[in-house]
């Protein structure tokens, strides 16, 4: 690592990068303090997790958010990778369009978004519940994906695509056998987005379940307001634990797709491609 | 084909995003607009749909107006801050070798990557009277008595900070790491020294990053209702608590419709300056 | 009939106002090496294009092999493009790649591999299979992408200045490969530069488009020796133009009398057909100018030294400044000299 010839940005990034971590790490050791008012360090204890995976409404929030992010994200590629696709070779005009209803749905605040819908499913009756809240999801989800996916499209060289026609490739082949690949890592990367953005997600979640099983998030902001406990910790520290296994897993998955893949990962190292 | 047919079979594929936006984000949004004129009974819930600007003028109540102020100078100040705190992180990521980079980013990343209404608690966590923050500054005589930092708006400015600054780093990298270094080569050939470098090369070129790093940052942050609602301890401090309370516990659709549509505005304008701004730095 | 190769009928093409292709009618006859050059923009590689299926042209016909493929998507035709960028697919491996073609064309892998090995062997990158494109060179890469188009035996192989992103030691290398695999395999090559001299040193046919129009088809030497249009003789070398006037048909020899302004009579060759009294351009070229004691008298004006020869411009009276060439072991001629230039009748000829 550099360190020598950039000491003030190193030690900014230092700072920071406690600042980032630090606030995790006291959770981490919250969930294994036995001190119920978390005063002083008194002793560890497993139990804070037991009292957590006991505990029901946790349990089928856990279940619920899982279902909702893995369709939500789906649905957003889906979106995402055509919308990308048109806007490649979309005239001007239409792609001013197109950007903006993206950066309208980025730059609006979630609670925006969430009155919205829930105005319009209140007065269509739509009921409100899971789907209701994998729609809202996607509303926005959508829009990360897809800016993820246009930077994507705007490296892939339409060149490329021109040899595959060019060797006998009809345009479902291309796509299969040159786009795809190229898109890959952008897939990747807006689906690992958008899984974190909705998994996590507690504003819409919020007003578009109504009565249901609550998503996690939800269910753990109704544990904050109404009571600190300690069961917190040990739920947070569950959560970001499989947080960031899903990502590992993502990235392993994605290395073993194949060559092609993994070369398309790894980071522009002088030669584009 | 001809090229007609070819064009119009690819329009299809833009077909899936704008159905879905028409359905589920133009049409309810047109819904809260039009709301935001009518006007509500609360006693029997009837809404009338008059056009009124009742609700609008309702903004400029002494209570409604601090939290618009509040809200828009928690929203620059945070922003400020992660851009201070970011930016030269993010140049530190991109200067390093590149698994040194994929190692940065993943400390970066893997905090952002943990649930966001946990961070949140953490801060709480961290912050709150009988915390370790709290304990170290009486510790070190720094303070004396109580932090009684937490529910106050600065406690709600260190949470906006915490959650929102990977997204400061992010955008701000992908600008830093595509500077070819031919280009910093040919500066520095030229005669630049590493800060003039950095003043008329690496920093106009990052300026698209930081363009989108601010509005990724900036305008969810006046529009945020979690942290507000944790860190704040239940009061309405920012906008987004006003319409949610409107909303789910008021039930005066119109009002908090009214104040949806402010958050809108305000929003289009921040927007609008920056992609002014991006603008002006892509030429 | 003989089949041509290619044979394009009234092609056209526009991209919004601009007009990139006009009215273009090309025979390239089968199993040689054809170049097709002219400045940039002056639509060669739109027309290269619309016989790969990459472009759809406006109006026209476009035969491969005697057989009308316009109507037919780029992955239907028997041709395939060497493309200037080489367009390698980053994510295949160098095997994989060349192979890619023969994949969509469903053969079995044992014949894929084959196929692919003495491909890979003809264009010297045996044992290189399982590198990827990022890990060669410009001239590898450039192999590659050839071995890629021709392992599919295309009727028709269609080259984009393939050799642009090169040095020059590169190139003329890359250049000299070209030519011996064009003839080991027989394929008709149809090669798109801008580079005079690189389509003349592997051609054995070549046309020169301007501006959307083709101005002239032929030899190398036809091309040079008896351009059709004063652009084309600028644009293949250097030439002295002189404006004449036509005195006396061309008799046996195939030799008009001509009058170059109100000077000196001369004779010139040109084209059958030229009426008494049209106003001409001769062309002559610099190295077919010679020095010496008869002649049109004149004044060395510049001496430029570029290593094979001596480049002269010599102001005479009569006829404005001649450039003339040679060669550079010659030490008596210094700027302020006086001489007088000539050149054979063959020398001259005429653009009308």
């Amino acid at each position: 690592m550099i360190v020598r010839r950039h000491l003030f940005t190193a030690a900014v990034s230092l700072v920071v990068i406690l600042f980032l971590w630090s606030p995790l790490v006291l959770v981490a050791i919250n969930s294994f303090n036995s001190d119920t008012l978390l005063a002083h360090w008194k002793g560890a204890t497993g139990h804070w997790y037991g009292d957590a995976l006991d505990n029901e409404s946790v349990r089928a929030g856990l279940r619920q958010t899982m279902t909702i992010a893995l369709a939500s994200t789906a649905v957003s590629l889906l979106l995402a990778v055509t919308g990308a696709l048109w806007w490649r070779r979309a005239a001007a005009r239409g792609r001013r369009m197109f950007d903006l209803l993206t950066y309208l749905r980025i730059m609006l605040p979630e609670v925006v978004f969430a009155v919205a819908l829930f105005l319009l499913f209140s007065k269509v009756d739509f009921p409100l519940g899971t789907t209701a809240v994998v729609i809202g999801h996607t509303v926005w989800n959508s829009a990360y994906a897809t800016l993820i996916l246009q930077a994507r499209t705007a490296t892939l060289d339409p060149a490329l695509e021109d040899a595959a026609s060019d060797l006998g490739a009809n345009p479902w082949r291309v796509f299969r056998r040159v786009t795809f690949p190229g898109l890959l890592p952008g897939i990747v990367a807006a689906g690992l987005l958008a899984f974190t953005f909705s998994f996590d997600d507690v504003v819409t979640s919020f007003f578009l379940t109504g009565g249901g099983t609550a998503p996690l998030p939800v269910v753990i902001l109704s544990m904050i307001r109404f009571r600190i406990t300690p069961e917190i910790n040990a739920i947070g520290m569950m959560v970001m634990v499989f947080t960031v296994l899903m990502f590992a897993i993502g990235f392993l998955a994605v290395t073993r797709l194949g060559r092609g893949a993994r070369r398309a990962l790894t980071l522009p190292e002088g030669r584009e491609q | 084909m001809t090229n007609a047919a070819r064009t119009a079979l690819r329009s299809l594929l833009a077909l899936p995003t704008v159905a879905w936006m028409l359905l589920f984000f133009v049409v309810p949004l047109g819904m809260v607009v039009v709301y935001s004129f009518a006007s509500i009974s609360l006693v029997t819930y009837d809404i009338s749909f008059g056009w009124t600007l009742d609700n609008y003028r309702e903004i400029h109540d002494p209570l409604y107006f601090d939290t618009l102020t509040r809200s828009v100078f928690l929203s620059v100040s945070t922003t400020i801050g992660c851009l201070l705190l970011g930016f030269p992180l993010a140049y530190f990521i991109s200067r390093q070798p590149p698994r040194w980079q994929k190692v940065l980013l993943v400390l970066v990343i893997v905090p952002f990557w943990t649930s966001f209404i946990v961070r949140t608690y953490a801060i709480v966590n961290l912050l709150d009277n009988g915390g370790p923050v709290d304990d170290a500054l009486q510790g070190l005589g720094i303070t004396s008595g109580a932090l009684n930092f937490m529910y106050t708006p600065k406690a709600i400015a260190v949470g906006i900070l915490y959650s929102y600054l990977p997204l400061m780093v992010l955008p701000i990298y992908v600008s830093l790491e595509r500077i070819d270094r031919a280009l910093l080569d040919a500066a520095g050939d030229l005669g630049a020294n590493a800060r003039r470098t950095f003043r008329r090369v690496t920093l106009p070129m990052a300026m698209p990053g930081v363009a989108v790093g601010c509005v990724i940052v900036g305008i969810p942050a006046m529009g945020e209702y979690v942290i507000p609602e944790i860190l704040g301890g239940g009061k309405t401090l920012m906008l987004g608590n006003i319409v949610t309370d409107q909303y789910l516990s008021v039930g005066d659709i119109p009002f908090g419709s009214a104040i949806a549509v402010a958050l809108m505005a305000g929003m289009a304008i921040v927007v609008l300056a920056a992609r002014r701004f991006q603008r002006v730095e892509a030429a | 009939m003989s089949t041509a190769a290619v044979r394009l009928v009234g092609l056209n093409k526009r991209f919004g106002d601009l007009v990139a292709v006009r009215d273009l009618d090309l025979e390239i006859p089968a199993g040689g090496f054809f170049s097709l050059i002219g400045p940039s923009g002056c639509g060669k590689t739109t027309t290269l294009r619309m016989v790969a299926g990459l472009e759809q042209a406006d109006s026209g016909a476009i035969e491969v092999g005697g057989v009308d493929i316009s109507r037919r998507p780029a992955y239907r035709r028997p041709v395939n493009t060497v493309f200037q960028s080489y367009a390698l697919f980053p994510h295949l491996t160098v095997e994989d790649n060349v192979a890619f073609g023969l994949v969509e064309e469903k053969r079995p892998r044992a014949e894929i591999r084959r196929r692919v090995t003495e491909m890979l062997e003809l264009v010297q990158l045996a044992g290189r299979e399982r590198s990827k494109p990022a890990q060669l060179s410009g001239g590898q890469q450039q192999r590659v992408a050839l071995a890629r188009a021709l392992v599919k035996h295309p009727q028709v192989l269609l080259l984009d200045e393939p050799l642009g992103a090169l040095d020059l030691k590169l190139r003329k290398e890359l250049q000299g490969q070209l030519k011996t695999v064009q003839r080991r395999v027989g394929i008709t090559f149809v090669y798109v530069t801008h580079d005079q001299e690189e389509a003349f040193s592997m051609s054995d046919r070549v046309a020169v488009m301007n501006e959307g129009v083709l101005e002239q088809v032929g030899s190398p030497e036809e091309i040079y020796q008896r351009p059709s249009t004063v652009f084309v003789a600028d644009f293949v070398g250097i030439s002295n133009r002189i404006p004449a006037t036509v005195q006396a048909p061309s008799g046996d020899g195939g030799a008009y009398a001509l009058v170059a302004g109100a000077g000196p009579h001369f004779e010139a060759h040109g084209p059958p057909g030229i009426a008494v009294g049209s106003p001409v351009t001769v062309i002559v070229r610099p190295e077919r100018v010679a020095l010496g004691a008869e002649g049109i008298p004149g004044v060395i004006t510049d001496v430029s030294y570029v290593g094979p020869a001596r480049h002269l411009i010599v102001e005479t009276e009569p006829l404005g400044l001649i450039h003339a060439t040679v060669g550079g072991g010659e030490a008596n001629v210094a700027e302020g000299d006086r001489v007088a230039v000539s050149w054979p009748s063959e020398a001259a000829w005429i653009v009308p």
